[in-house]
């Protein structure tokens, strides 16, 4: 698997979607092996949940193969699976938010905390609260997930894939004010907020 | 002559720091907080949250994915793209509609009258496929079983009627 995911890796978009065009199986596993971990950490990053990133990451696949007569590899599929996987992750998170009356609540670190730590939650402990407070990343992941999706995905296409504002506003099918509102709101709650964390701990 | 006070520098301070600003307003809030320790204090606040957010989205990466899930992944993709319940890709519809063209110019009564059939078949099962969820394959993400597991507890809860 090894050598040929090193194989694969070699192989531009186009190669690979004409692979997956005559039904060739290692058209496919090319397509995962390059794409996955760059559709998997951007729906990760818009959604913050691994499980619901997984999810998604597999649509965003499914939808490819049902596309597959109609993807232009040239440049990249990189573009198309960027605006697929964006919108669908906002799509699934605005869902979820809906069905549950309100934005997640539960900070990151504690879902995933959870998971690793067999339900102990280092929020009921004062010091690892702190040490959290004090860990920057950390901080400001909690943060990001207080906001809503599409403020997540404009922060994450812009700051994380270098996308100007009108092309985010294209991707997402968005007016640019929009976008820009978004994008103004969030950082002012971060900055508001990373303000406070610093007074809370007296710096 | 104009002068340009906090107040008009202030909402120009966050478009500063997201490096969304016009050259010209860019070197107006440079020089503003060159000489004033306020608006100073206010940009190196904007900095830092745009840095925070910038180091965040460069550094943050979730845990990698087990190879075996991608290579069950990859092989689910594979049949997913070979069943029947895709239909035929346009390629296909092209060249059957093509070849149904074709016998029918030949002036071949009964081949076109086949082709013709063939071709109507593919675009059924073209438009059926299009609008019908595809269904997951076996080896990917058990969704509907956790369904399924979901609705049995349910059913736990409330109680399963006595078979028989």
């Amino acid at each position: 698997m090894d050598h040929q995911a090193a194989m694969s890796e070699q192989l531009t978009d186009r190669q690979i979607v004409n692979l997956c065009r005559r039904g060739a199986e290692a058209g496919y596993r090319a397509l995962v092996s390059v794409h996955h971990d760059y559709v998997f950490g951007l729906c990760w990053r818009v959604l913050g949940s691994r499980e619901e990133a997984l999810d998604v990451t597999q649509e965003v696949f499914i939808r490819a193969v049902r596309s597959m007569d109609r993807l232009d590899p040239r440049p990249s599929l990189r573009p198309w699976l960027r605006r697929v996987a964006v919108n669908l992750s906002i799509n699934t998170q605005s869902r979820a938010s809906w069905q549950a009356g309100r934005h997640r609540s539960v900070p990151l670190e504690l879902a995933e905390g959870e998971a690793n730590s067999g339900g102990q939650s280092s929020w009921e402990d004062p010091v690892a609260r702190l040490a959290e407070l004090r860990d920057d990343l950390g901080t400001v992941r909690r943060l990001l997930d207080q906001l809503s999706p599409e403020q997540r995905a404009v922060l994450v296409l812009h700051a994380g894939e270098g996308l100007a504002y009108p092309d985010i506003a294209t991707l997402l099918g968005m007016p640019l004010g929009t976008v820009k509102s978004h994008a103004s709101r969030a950082r002012s709650f971060l900055r508001r907020s990373l303000r406070r964390a610093g007074e809370d701990l007296g710096l | 002559m104009i002068t340009i006070g906090c107040r008009d520098i202030a909402p120009l301070l966050e478009q500063h720091a997201a490096g969304d600003i016009p050259p010209l307003l860019r070197d107006i809030v440079t020089g503003h907080v060159r000489d004033c320790d306020r608006c100073r204090s206010e940009l190196e606040q904007w900095d830092q949250a745009q840095g925070e957010i910038a180091a965040w989205v460069r550094a943050a990466a979730p845990r990698p994915v087990d190879p075996a899930y991608l290579d069950g992944m990859a092989q689910a993709l594979h049949r997913l793209a070979a069943s029947p319940g895709l239909g035929p890709t346009r390629p296909e519809l092209v060249a059957w509609l093509g070849a149904a063209l074709g016998t029918l110019g030949s002036g071949s009564v009964r081949g076109a009258a086949w082709a013709g059939r063939a071709a109507a078949r593919a675009v059924r099962r073209w438009r059926s496929a299009a609008t019908r969820p595809v269904p997951r394959p076996g080896l990917m993400r058990p969704i509907a079983l956790r369904r399924l597991a979901q609705r049995a507890g349910r059913l736990i809860r409330k109680g399963v009627p006595a078979l028989g």
